[in-house]
């Protein structure tokens, strides 16, 4: 059991650890937020892009329909998390299976699939743009309230620092508990052929929608946490294709093959970005993104794997004689 | 002159500077520490140009105080400006918000162009019970949510339709009667956000709606619309439209020589792309928060440090209020006598500006109420003879309104 869930308990222990450490400063603690916020959504993300090479440009959509969903939930209707996470949930599964019904009836795959999921994305940033009732373009603040569990709203950075923390573990062994049984095996039967796949007997359209749905309904609830966490949803921050495309960048980075690899590229990315932005971004303009965007070739010739990858080659190099122990476990080499 | 460049003497002054520091008491120190203030600007990202252009008023503002001698009552204490770039984005203006508070230690905060970058900069700051001036955004919840910390001396997005409705009544005083008006908008957030607050303030001022039109920014032929406004029989119109549409639409009024009193919105009309189109656009009017020729001598005076400052180059209203935002929270910390947060917040409910360097804004008054909010004003400038002039409000126009011809 221990051994099934490792490559979930370990990133859940260093993440605790991170936010013990963050505890030290409020600015580290919003950059742990970042991490652990963005990072999750990645992990969730790579469900669908690494495991079953459905690579989805588009789930903004479902991160804005978590944050979106808490903001006017509070605004429209003083609901509190309690009502509006599980209808934000309840809202981006129907999204994703109306979306994944068309693409896969219609037998959508690979580059085609992830136009689709960007077209979706877009539709709903331009609508939520215009939309005066979601505040258009100039987002939507969430009203303070003097009621603090009902409405999460703390005056310190860190409660929200130990949500995204639950939210991360949820994550991670929820997705492991899938990865481990039947559905993670047909997944990734599914990523390599298809074809086979279902010649040998695998309903590719049933668990397609499956990993979409739990996929949307992860991003959606990290959506949710970010909406409270920052009391500000804008379309631009929630549905940009932006959001979408750090999801990709994460997961290449970190590891498409890993359960932990987008972890790992959001953890190295986001504070690499702030501290190339703090100690460059004053003198001269731009020159912060330059290097940001340098460091990303650089990562991504020099570990064309991603980092986790080869993290996890040396994991086994270290462990070669326990291929089948605690190394193998947390290895969790999937890429075939 | 030794061969090395540093002679004894200067040797010995060298000495002398690094050693002061040590020398003086440290209560002397504190007594002229400076004022710093944290800017958050987007230098890149779509915002880019709007970000750089605000840096040189908050810059400007920063140098005129430093080169007058500082703050008096903190001892001569400079202004230092911690500048950072928020990208355009809100999620780097929030954690920029969070990194100026807790490790540059600022005293206060002024930014950050659009709504969306600064409500969740204003949010954090005031969690942090730091003060916040908003510089431009008009987004009206951020001077409406109660927080405490958070400062503005931008008008209120709801304001506009208000301050047109006053300018007609003016004009109707003045017996050029405006009884009807037609709407043009374009179809974008902006263009949707300033319809909405036309259309729920005109009737009720007495200016009934006859026609409301939106188009596609980029709209080759405005033709129809124009037909449409002629017919609707207003005699006045309201756009708000980007200023190669705005040129377009007025080539199409002048092309079926209908000529009512016309009115643009903000920087995009009054613009001088829109005055490159000649007579179509000659005696047609725009409502700004700030005009450069404003009759006021701070903002002449402002206007004159800035051409010096930058040669060549007119200061935009977003500008006058970077450089008003600058200059309020360094009153204050002068009047406050203290570089604390908590004091520079109480010394901004009781500021108040009528003259002075910092008396650049149409309003007679800067102040501000419990919610933060100043009691700004917009200016209506008129094209005339090739150029905008403020018309109205009366007390800071250049001229009268020059009548509509046609």
């Amino acid at each position: 059991m221990l051994r099934r869930f490792l490559p979930a308990l370990v990133p859940t222990l260093l993440a605790i650890l991170g936010f013990g450490f963050s505890l030290t400063d409020p600015y580290f603690m919003e950059i742990f937020i970042m991490v652990g916020l963005i990072g999750t959504v990645a992990v969730a993300w790579n469900l669908m892009a690494g495991f079953t090479g459905l690579v989805s440009l588009g789930h903004s959509l479902f991160f804005g329909i978590g944050a979106y969903t808490v903001a006017y939930g509070q605004v429209g209707f003083g609901l509190g998390p309690l009502a509006t996470w599980p209808i934000a949930v309840l809202l981006a599964v129907a999204s994703a299976l109306f979306i994944g019904l068309l693409c896969f009836r219609y037998g959508l795959r690979g580059y085609f699939f992830s136009i689709a999921t960007l077209a979706f994305s877009e539709v709903a940033f331009l609508l939520v743009s215009a939309a005066l009732w979601l505040g258009r373009s100039d987002g939507m603040m969430l009203p303070s309230s003097s009621e603090t569990l009902r409405y999460l709203q703390f005056d310190h950075k860190w409660p929200y620092g130990l949500i995204i923390v639950a939210f991360l573990a949820l994550t991670l062994f929820l997705s492991q508990a899938f990865l481990t049984a039947r559905p993670g095996y047909y997944w990734r039967a599914l990523r390599d052929n298809e074809g086979a796949a279902e010649a040998l007997g695998v309903p590719a359209m049933r668990y397609k929608l499956l990993v979409f749905a739990l996929s949307a309904a992860l991003t959606a609830l990290g959506g949710a946490i970010f909406a409270n966490t920052f009391a500000f949803v804008d379309p631009r921050s929630t549905l940009g294709v932006e959001l979408s495309i750090q999801l990709l960048v994460f997961g290449i980075i970190g590891g498409l093959g890993l359960l932990w690899g987008p972890l790992l590229g959001a953890a190295l990315l986001i504070p690499a970005g702030e501290l190339l932005r703090t100690y460059l971004g004053s003198s001269f303009h731009g020159v912060n993104i330059v290097a940001y965007a340098l460091l990303m070739i650089v990562l991504a010739l020099v570990l064309p794997q991603g980092l986790g990858g080869v993290l996890s080659a040396r994991l086994r190099r270290i462990l070669p004689g326990k291929r089948d122990a605690a190394g193998e476990a947390l290895v969790m080499e999937t890429t075939s | 002159m030794t061969k090395s460049g540093i002679d004894r003497r200067q040797t010995l002054l060298m000495g002398a500077a690094i050693a002061m520091p040590a020398i003086i008491p440290s209560h002397g120190r504190a007594a002229t520490e400076a004022l710093k203030i944290g800017v958050l600007v987007p230098t890149t990202g779509v915002h880019a140009s709007d970000g750089i252009r605000m840096l040189k008023a908050h810059q400007l503002a920063a140098k005129l105080i430093n080169d007058a001698g500082g703050l008096k009552s903190l001892g001569g204490a400079k202004v230092e400006l911690v500048v950072t770039d928020i990208q355009s984005k809100p999620e780097v203006s929030r954690a920029e918000t969070e990194r100026l508070i807790s490790r540059e230690r600022v005293s206060a905060l002024t930014g950050a162009w659009a709504s969306a970058t600064t409500i969740p900069a204003a949010q954090i700051a005031d969690r942090n019970r730091t003060p916040f001036m908003i510089t431009s955004a008009v987004n009206d919840a951020l001077t409406e949510q109660g927080m405490k910390y958070v400062f503005r001396t931008a008008v209120k997005a709801k304001w506009f339709g208000g301050y047109i409705a006053d300018f007609l009544d003016y004009q109707k005083s003045k017996g050029i009667s405006v009884g009807k008006i037609a709407l043009a908008t374009e179809d974008g957030p902006a263009g949707q956000a300033v319809r909405s607050n036309y259309t729920s303030v005109m009737p009720g001022r007495g200016f009934p709606i006859l026609t409301d039109e939106t188009f596609r920014t980029g709209t080759p032929d405005f033709s129809t619309i124009a037909t449409k406004l002629r017919t609707s029989g207003a005699d006045g119109i309201l756009t708000c439209a980007y200023a190669e549409d705005s040129t377009v639409l007025l080539r199409a009024l002048a092309a079926q020589n209908f000529r009512p009193l016309y009115v643009g919105f903000g920087g995009a009309h009054v613009n001088q792309t829109v005055l490159a189109a000649g007579k179509p656009s000659d005696r047609t009017f725009g409502v700004v928060e700030w005009s450069p020729d404003l009759n006021k001598p701070a903002s002449l005076a402002f206007v004159k440090a800035f051409a010096e400052a930058h040669p060549g180059e007119t200061p935009l209203s977003n500008q006058a209020q970077a450089f008003v935002a600058t200059y309020a929270l360094a009153l204050a910390a002068d009047a406050a006598k203290s570089t604390d947060r908590n004091a520079i917040r109480d010394a901004l409910t009781t500021l108040k500006i009528t003259d002075g360097p910092a008396a650049v804004l149409p309003a007679p008054v800067l102040s501000f109420d419990e919610q933060g909010q100043s009691p700004a004003t917009c200016v209506i400038v008129q094209a005339i003879d090739g150029k905008f002039v403020t018309v109205w409000p009366e007390a800071v126009a250049v001229r009268p309104p020059a009548p509509v011809q046609g």
